[in-house]
């Protein structure tokens, strides 16, 4: 399961759509509380996240979720429509896209990220 | 007797002349006394310290072009230019304070004590340059709070746009990867991918143009990269929107180096764009980048119109060649678009240390010219 967490609904809907139509599962929040509320280590396997948020802003979920022992192996994805982006500003995330994105850029990151979750597992099991 | 004397025991008519001028200012209308006053009773006893320290020539010359030391910690000036603005004033009203402080000190003092003798006439001299000195720093840090509110209004500005911007061309595109569609929607949907395609730019135009004015040019951050694959994609990339547009690469040389590879991707694009949207439309546009040299040579040409001298000085600044254009020519219609991009690309080969260039004529066409010098890594790769 990827969850989407953007303020903005027509960027979580059109990031899902995109996704579902090539085979993901994918939830979606409004702010980095819901998703927090929602999030899971078993269930999620891609946090795909905006930067600038009311309240939690995605480098703070960022920070939260990889200082959570459950959570810290979840791959992270920020988005942001900004020039200066957290990622440049110290955020701790696996990748980062800046807004708009191409359709393929966000597909090759996502199935990059996924296969970085897919390689820890397999290691974990030898 | 002395000014300084004068000023530190006659602060008391001093600050009420500058309590009432400051209440004739629109925004302090219904200001109280200790926000009317702020910190003018610092700035008068800077001032009057100021006149009881002795000072040599060359400080005196420094202070009447308001470029005396600069402090470790803010002076009373500063403090008071981020107080004003804070309560709505303008700068040409915390400029019209400093006047009104100078011509009060000046008349009170006139009333109540002769210049009679050298030091007295001197003393009128630094006074003047003390306030000239007081209102540079006010209006130094008044333009830098202006400056970084501009800065940080933009930057929020082109976020706001940039989130729906991205729903819409993700819209576009999830559209588009469906083939089952009929041809008529598909066909609106590449235009909308499109237009926020176009949108994107002008906005990252916008913002770097705005930005770069503001601040010190445009950052940016170098590292190895190679320009022929990145000068190859931004050609593709033009390709595939403009299909009905010839363009002609070539690449030669070592083009591997360090620059900033988004920031060129972006002058070359628009380069590029530029070609496309003035070069005459049955035209070859031709695009040539060599690492042959120490420094590299990017050009693009195209037919067009020859472009008059007049307008080839003035292509890479929107404003000034916006401004010299007889007003029949500034409505919206005579106005393809403001040259935006051409600013940006000028400010990136700036910021680059490279060169560019442009020539216009009948047999060659127009013709841009960047040279890149290759720039000194500045941290590892993949770091």
């Amino acid at each position: 399961m990827i969850m989407i967490i953007d303020d903005d609904d027509g960027v979580t809907e059109t990031c899902s759509m995109l996704l579902e139509a090539h085979g993901y599962n994918v939830c979606v929040a409004a702010s980095g509380d819901e998703a927090l509320s929602k999030i899971s280590a078993t269930s999620h396997e891609l946090i795909i996240s905006d930067c600038a948020m009311p309240g939690m802003s995605g480098a703070q979920l960022s920070e939260k979720l990889k200082a959570d022992p459950t959570t810290s192996q979840v791959p992270i994805l920020l988005m942001s429509g900004s020039l200066r982006c957290e990622i440049a500003e110290g955020a701790d995330c696996d990748a980062f896209l800046r807004k708009p994105f191409l359709a393929e850029n966000l597909l090759v990151v996502v199935r990059e990220l996924l296969a970085g979750v897919a390689e820890r597992s397999q290691f974990a099991k030898v | 007797m002395r000014l300084s004397r004068f000023i530190r025991t006659n602060l008391g008519p001093i600050l009420q002349e500058w309590e009432d001028f400051a209440e004739t200012l629109a925004p302090l209308e219904d200001a109280g006394r200790v926000e009317l006053r702020d910190h003018a009773r610092e700035i008068l006893n800077v001032i009057a310290t100021d006149l009881e320290t002795p000072q040599g020539e060359g400080q005196s010359i420094a202070k009447s072009k308001g470029m005396a030391p600069v402090l470790a910690i803010d002076t009373a000036a500063e403090v008071h230019a981020a107080a004003r603005m804070a309560s709505g004033l303008s700068s040409d009203h915390v400029m019209a304070e400093f006047r009104a402080l100078r011509a009060s000190v000046l008349r009170l003092s006139a009333h109540s004590m002769a210049i009679t003798t050298p030091e007295e006439v001197q003393d009128m001299v630094r006074f003047n340059e003390a306030i000239d000195q007081a209102q540079s720093e006010s209006m130094a840090r008044y333009t830098k709070l202006l400056r970084d509110a501009q800065s940080l209004f933009l930057a929020i500005l082109g976020h706001d746009v940039r989130s729906p911007l991205g729903a819409v061309s993700m819209g576009a595109q999830v559209l588009l990867q469906d083939q089952t569609l009929p041809a008529k929607v598909l066909k609106v949907g590449l235009r909308i991918f499109n237009s926020s395609r176009r949108v994107d730019e002008i906005v990252r135009d916008l913002l770097d143009f705005s930005t770069s004015h503001l601040g010190d040019g445009i950052p940016i951050d170098p590292y190895t990269v190679d320009l022929a694959e990145i000068c190859l994609n931004v050609v593709e990339e033009a390709r595939t929107f403009h299909p009905d547009r010839k363009l002609e690469l070539v690449s030669k040389g070592n083009l591997v180096g360090t620059w900033d590879g988004p920031r060129l991707a972006q002058a070359f694009s628009n380069l590029i764009s530029n070609a496309i949207q003035h070069g005459r439309p049955e035209g070859i546009i031709y695009v040539s980048i060599d690492g042959c040299q120490s420094d590299v040579l990017f050009d693009v040409k195209n037919d067009a119109d020859v472009i008059p001298p007049s307008k080839l000085r003035t292509l890479f600044d929107p404003v000034k060649s916006f401004a010299i254009r007889p007003p029949s020519e500034r409505t919206m219609s005579r106005v393809q678009n403001l040259g935006l991009g051409l600013y940006v690309v000028k400010e990136i080969v700036k910021a680059h240390t490279g060169q560019i260039a442009v020539t216009s004529t009948e047999e060659a066409g127009v013709k841009f010219s960047v040279s890149l010098p290759r720039l000194t890594p500045h941290r590892r790769n993949g770091e």
